[in-house]
């Protein structure tokens, strides 16, 4: 090609366009460019091929990443460990340190205070609860998919049938717990009032994962955790069967357990007369028709 | 008085001391929009690195939790994207080095490409001309060195030439040679 020698070469016009050419070799390039019509098209044909590329690499790729709401709650939860592990170890000193200087008036003024938030709580805390409360609850029924979008183990069915202690489901850690509580706007007075639930039970393969938790109220709505346990049983069962295979189990209880109840059980509203429920644990949870 | 149960409750000193429910810093509020910003073009590029999205998702966290300890320590912040790439980068490497044996992914581009392509395109013979066309650049780009890849993808994900040479650990001549190279094999497989 005569073009090598009299004409840019393709790193040069790609550096050019990045704008990481030197001023000088900047400006002739660019007085080259002016006047030569094979490098003006060479180089918009390798940006264009560039931009094909990218349009191609996003697009197969694009369809495998899950949203982004879920794996941002985690990192926001694993920030705050992160931080607050590290404030501790400073915050220690200083405390001590100010303490071993300013002890006494430090139990004072923590006395005082305690005192004047009991009195603040007995004044004003019943009616505004339960005010803040029946204003939210049952918003979460069902999950924010993009907070709570599911999240696996990797575990064949064999393995999620075949342990007994698979009936264990672990223990969501207290600081976890309250990461869910926060994404969910769940104030510090109302943990109570929830259940922070695996949306995908750890019996069917789901993580202990924030992206697989969300709080669920404990009573007063239809679709209540005591319903949801019906259906994760009845799936586990299924599975076990080889009715369902595990990955369809879990996308269904992920994408939508309302509607998966309905689809499992052929029932519109919960039913109460399956054998694996327990009746003394239910209480006022029952549906009221 | 004035204030509520929950203003109460959402005062600091009534909260736990515990750190779980203080406000975020600006520091943790910045590297959180980072990864707003570059999570997904990092996971792609991990996926052509042959990871799972799983593994993929795992080490992304992990680069981000490392730029909170970076940027805490007070390191330098330039080129904090270049960075973020390396550090994941060498994660994944590491990571598929261990478990090589079911890493090695061999997409099957040819079939997940045609069905995302169908509803974009509404003249089927120029969609099937565009979704060949696709298929045929990545297969020339999955045949490529995985330096030459790299930079092919980082590019693809918008990451500036030097973003990529500190991403590589090359210098900035290295990643144009790269994708002068890569692309004059993609415009020959385009003519042939």
């Amino acid at each position: 090609m005569a073009k090598e020698n009299l004409h840019v070469t393709d790193e040069e016009l790609l550096l050019y366009a990045d704008g990481e050419m030197r001023p000088s070799s900047s400006g002739l390039i660019r007085a080259h460019l002016e006047c030569c019509s094979p490098c003006r098209a060479r180089s918009a044909e390798l940006e264009s091929t560039l931009a094909e590329v990218g349009a191609a690499h996003r697009t197969a790729w694009d369809a495998e990443l899950p949203a982004a709401a879920g794996p941002r709650a985690l990192l926001k939860m694993r920030l705050a460990e992160l931080a607050a592990k590290d404030a501790r170890n400073g915050r220690s000193r200083y405390a001590w340190a100010f303490l071993q200087e300013h002890g006494q008036a430090v139990a004072l003024a923590g006395i005082a205070l305690a005192a004047c938030l009991l009195v603040a709580i007995r004044l004003h805390g019943p009616a505004e609860r339960s005010q803040s409360l029946s204003a939210s609850l049952g918003h979460w029924e069902e999950p924010d998919l993009r907070l709570t979008p599911g999240a696996t183990v990797p575990v064949t069915s064999r393995e999620v049938c075949g342990t007994t202690a698979a009936k264990a489901v672990p223990v969501v850690p207290v600081s976890m717990r309250r990461k869910v509580f926060e994404e969910y706007g769940v104030t510090p007075a109302q943990p109570d009032a929830y259940e922070v639930d695996y949306l995908i039970t750890p019996e069917l393969g789901g993580a202990t994962d924030i992206r697989n938790l969300w709080p669920e109220p404990y009573q007063d709505t239809v679709w209540n955790a005591h319903v949801k346990d019906q259906l994760e049983d009845r799936l586990h069962r299924m599975v076990c069967r080889g009715d369902v295979d595990l990955a369809t189990a879990q996308r269904d209880i992920a994408t939508d357990w309302i509607a998966a109840y309905r689809k499992y059980f052929h029932a519109d509203r919960p039913v109460v007369d399956d054998s694996s429920l327990d009746f003394s644990s239910l209480g006022r949870s029952l549906p009221r028709t | 008085m004035s204030f509520s149960y929950d203003s109460i409750f959402s005062w600091p000193l009534a909260r736990p001391a515990d750190a779980d429910s203080r406000v975020a810093s600006p520091l943790e509020i910045e590297v959180v929009e980072l990864f707003e910003e570059l999570r997904s073009r990092l996971l792609r590029y991990l996926l052509v690195l042959g990871l799972s999205v799983h593994d993929g998702e795992e080490i992304v966290q992990e680069s981000f939790l490392l730029l909170f300890l970076h940027l805490q320590s007070g390191k330098s912040r330039q080129n904090l994207r270049g960075w973020v790439f390396r550090v994941a980068r060498n994660l994944a490497l590491k990571q598929r080095a261990a478990n090589q044996l079911q890493m090695r992914r061999t997409v099957d581009f040819d079939e997940t490409l045609p069905e995302q392509h169908a509803d974009r395109n509404p003249n089927p013979e120029e969609q099937l001309r565009s979704r060949q066309r696709q298929s045929r650049l990545l297969a020339v780009v999955r045949a490529l060195p995985e330096q030459d890849q790299s930079c092919l993808s980082m590019r693809a994900e918008g990451l500036r030439y030097r973003e990529i040479a500190q991403a590589l650990g090359i210098s900035l001549g290295s990643v144009a040679a790269s994708l002068a190279r890569s692309l004059e094999k993609l415009g020959r497989a385009d003519g042939g």
